[in-house]
């Protein structure tokens, strides 16, 4: 048992089936499990649509929007609440608040001195020295905001996405090391162990093997009989790795299926549509994919002997490659998303033409508001003289 | 909904505003038997950010209430945000109509310090031939990872060293980034050793140098330094005896003053050293508290007590790790020979009475 003290920051978030937050402290190189296994369900159905939540994330907290930045969300599993990651403030004075948003749509700050939490200390961890490397897009000199992108901390991709499965958390980032992209795996309850495995792939559009960049999202799910972590790749592979193969110190060959051509993934949701398995896989930089998980059994691995040399970028024919399902329709930009229930996700999500940071329910079968489109059913029949 | 609680006085509310990012509101208003309820705690008493709008019905301030004899306290989960405008509105009851609105800042808008070089250490101006390190502070944090594109040592003849000092992955900063170590690279200072031997030693007995600062070097805010800060010097003997505790002069205080205590050094002690090993016990082993200058260049460090100096027996307790700035400590120098490592006490001990 551990203090609140020892939480340095809130990152990414994730619920295991009986209410613990596992969350993502980068500064600190530590997972976090905050225990919220006593929260109940207040409400049957309820929908969560908050406008402008950062505004009013800032207000509760004190401060103004442009001092608040809300990292990610998870849906506790039994109540449906949503709770958010929040960093207050900038640099050194920066604070981690963990925020909840109830069914009537009230936010509440999680006073985190009160909360019975254990912590697991991650080892290798980037050096907070180290930086992102500095390019520009194409034949383009860096931008000031590519520029910005330079200057942030290797250690920020420490904990990049959080998966839980029975009894243990899978932990994608990138470590200190050369071939650094990584997968952790620890037991829950911690034990203050973890092992760590470096991760290899096939990169399609970069056609080349990749050892670096981190998995941005995953899932686990049994594919081809076996339980596999199902991970996605910044400008876009899809790939399966197998449980059995992450152990500690192995050199693992993650399985290229498909890609989505280019983007950053962000979440990956899965959710049942008419019977059917679906992941539903957000992005930052187009639309979401909804991917069936029967179309990942029996998927063909490739590697660079099945393509012509060069990069394939997504105006490429052959893009999406395998069986990467349907980009879909969503209005503005998902930043991160999670299922409120059967039939819902919680998203937040950037306005399109507003700019506006909203937290959104929206249907998995119409995963979209209409407030930004006006078409025939939203001009009135004109009165019959 | 209303709650049920026991109005003692009808006066308007009196509040006491914080005058630190970390306080608290305190109200004066009745005294309230039964604040329990949640709902009418904010009705009496809630914190908003200013808006341009000036509503104050929703998204208040979150945190802590508490009950003192007659005082309803709000301290906020997170901390005020100096400078910023906030909006206390109170209630005389939670049955009254009418709240009452008072604006307040907590401090001045934090504007970021100019970047700056503040100090060099070792300040003197001659320094030994073995100097081990430099210390720069700044006045804000600085941008890591570029320190030996900005620090140079040029000669006399306007020679720059570009291997004077060590290159490490890693950087010697402070925690709060405004106080970097650099060392010269101890294979110059050490005779015998192959770089000390190619290139010679970084430093040179009756030479003179400038260490140089760039002024083009960012802090963390990208402010450049903007001018350029020099620190010329001449380099005397090198330090090849170790300090001899016992021999130091000493300035004892005199009792039921608050005098300082005073510890004259025959040569330029590490500065930023002396705050972590050197302390001063009493006859219990209490700790005396108070803090240690430096003076005279280093070559003297002062001790200011808290507190009056009792009669009685003290002792000064030196850490054997404390170090002059060539690297000697107290036990063994930086350049010996391995067959003539000394035992290495943890603490030396200088006992004086008053």
């Amino acid at each position: 048992m551990t203090t609140s003290n020892q939480i340095k920051s809130l990152g990414v978030l994730k619920f295991s089936d009986e209410g613990i937050l596992f969350a993502g402290d980068n500064v600190s190189g530590t997972i976090v499990a905050l225990n919220f296994t006593a929260e109940i369900k207040t409400a049957d159905k309820f929908e969560i649509n908050v406008y402008s939540i950062d505004a009013q994330v800032a207000a509760i907290l004190g401060t103004t929007k442009d001092n608040v930045q809300l990292n990610d969300l998870a849906v506790h599993p039994k109540s449906g609440q949503v709770y958010l990651s929040i960093t207050r403030g900038h640099g050194i004075e920066a604070l981690p608040a963990l925020i909840k948003v109830d069914a009537e749509n009230e936010l509440h700050i999680i006073d985190l001195s009160t909360l019975e939490l254990t912590v697991q200390d991650l080892n290798n961890l980037p050096d907070n020295d180290r930086r992102v490397a500095l390019r520009g897009t194409g034949r383009s000199a860096p931008t000031i905001k590519e520029i910005a992108k330079s200057e942030r901390s290797l250690r920020t991709l420490a904990i990049v996405a959080i998966e839980y499965h029975k009894g243990e958390l899978f932990v994608s980032g990138i470590s200190n090391e050369e071939f650094c992209s990584v997968l952790r795996r620890m037991p829950y309850p911690f034990d203050g162990k973890e092992s760590i495995s470096n991760i290899e792939m096939y990169h399609i559009v970069h056609d080349q093997f990749e050892s670096r960049a981190p998995i941005r999202s995953m899932v686990v799910k049994e594919i081809d009989g076996i339980e596999q972590l199902v991970a996605a790749y910044t400008c876009s592979p899809l790939v399966l790795i197998p449980l059995d193969e992450i152990k500690d110190g192995a050199q693992v060959k993650a399985r290229t299926i498909g890609d989505m051509g280019n983007g950053q993934p962000v979440d990956m949701v899965p959710f049942n549509m008419k019977g059917q398995e679906m992941l539903f896989v957000t992005n930052n930089s187009r639309s979401p994919m909804v991917i069936p998980v029967s179309g990942l059994h029996n998927a063909k691995v490739v590697t660079d002997k099945d393509f012509e040399r060069g990069p394939k970028l997504d105006l490429n024919p052959m893009m999406p490659f395998g069986p990467m399902g349907k980009s879909i329709m969503f209005s503005g930009a998902s930043l991160r998303i999670d299922l409120l229930n059967e039939e819902q996700f919680i998203s937040l999500n950037r306005d399109a033409e507003m700019g506006s940071l909203d937290l959104e329910t929206v249907q998995t079968m119409v995963p979209f508001k209409m407030h930004n489109m006006i078409g025939q059913m939203d001009i009135p029949v004109a009165d019959k003289k | 909904m209303i709650c049920p609680i026991e109005v003692i006085s009808q006066t308007g509310p009196s509040l006491v505003l914080p005058n630190e990012i970390n306080g608290s509101i305190k109200l004066d208003n009745a005294a309230i038997r039964d604040s329990n309820v949640v709902t009418s705690r904010q009705e009496l008493l809630s914190v908003f950010v200013k808006n341009d709008e000036d509503k104050y019905s929703s998204n208040a301030i979150q945190g802590k209430y508490r009950v003192e004899s007659h005082y309803l306290i709000f301290t906020p989960y997170f901390p005020f945000e100096r400078g910023m405008a906030y909006v206390v509105r109170t209630k005389n009851t939670v049955l009254d109509s009418n709240y009452t609105y008072q604006s307040f800042r907590v401090g001045e808008k934090k504007v970021v310090d100019k970047a700056g070089v503040v100090s060099i250490y070792p300040s003197a101006n001659e320094l030994p031939e073995n100097l081990l390190r430099f210390y720069f502070y700044f006045n804000t944090p600085m941008k890591k990872g570029q320190a030996l594109k900005h620090v140079q040592l040029i000669d006399s003849a306007g020679t720059i060293d570009n291997h004077a000092f060590m290159e490490f992955k890693q950087e010697l900063w402070s925690a709060d980034g405004k106080r970097l170590t650099i060392l010269f690279d101890p294979g110059r200072i050490k005779r015998g050793v192959s770089t000390n031997m190619e290139l010679g030693p970084a430093l040179l007995e009756g030479k003179g140098y400038t260490l140089d600062i760039s002024g083009d070097w960012e802090d963390v805010y990208g402010q450049k330094l903007t001018i350029k800060t020099s620190k010329e010097f001449v380099v005397g003997k090198a330090y090849r005896q170790q300090i001899k505790v016992n021999e130091l002069e000493i300035k004892k205080p005199a009792a039921n003053s608050d005098d300082t205590l005073i510890i004259y050094f025959d040569r330029i002690v590490d500065h930023a050293l002396v705050q972590s090993m050197i302390r001063i016990e009493d006859e219990n082993k209490n700790l005396i508290v108070g803090y240690w200058e430096t003076s005279e260049e280093e070559r003297t460090i002062q001790f200011i007590p808290e507190k009056t100096w009792e009669k009685g027996t003290y002792r000064i307790i030196m850490d054997g790790n404390m170090e002059d700035v060539s690297g000697n400590n107290l036990n063994n120098l930086l350049d010996q020979k391995p067959s003539e490592q000394n035992s290495n006490l943890q603490e030396i001990i200088r006992p004086f009475s008053i």
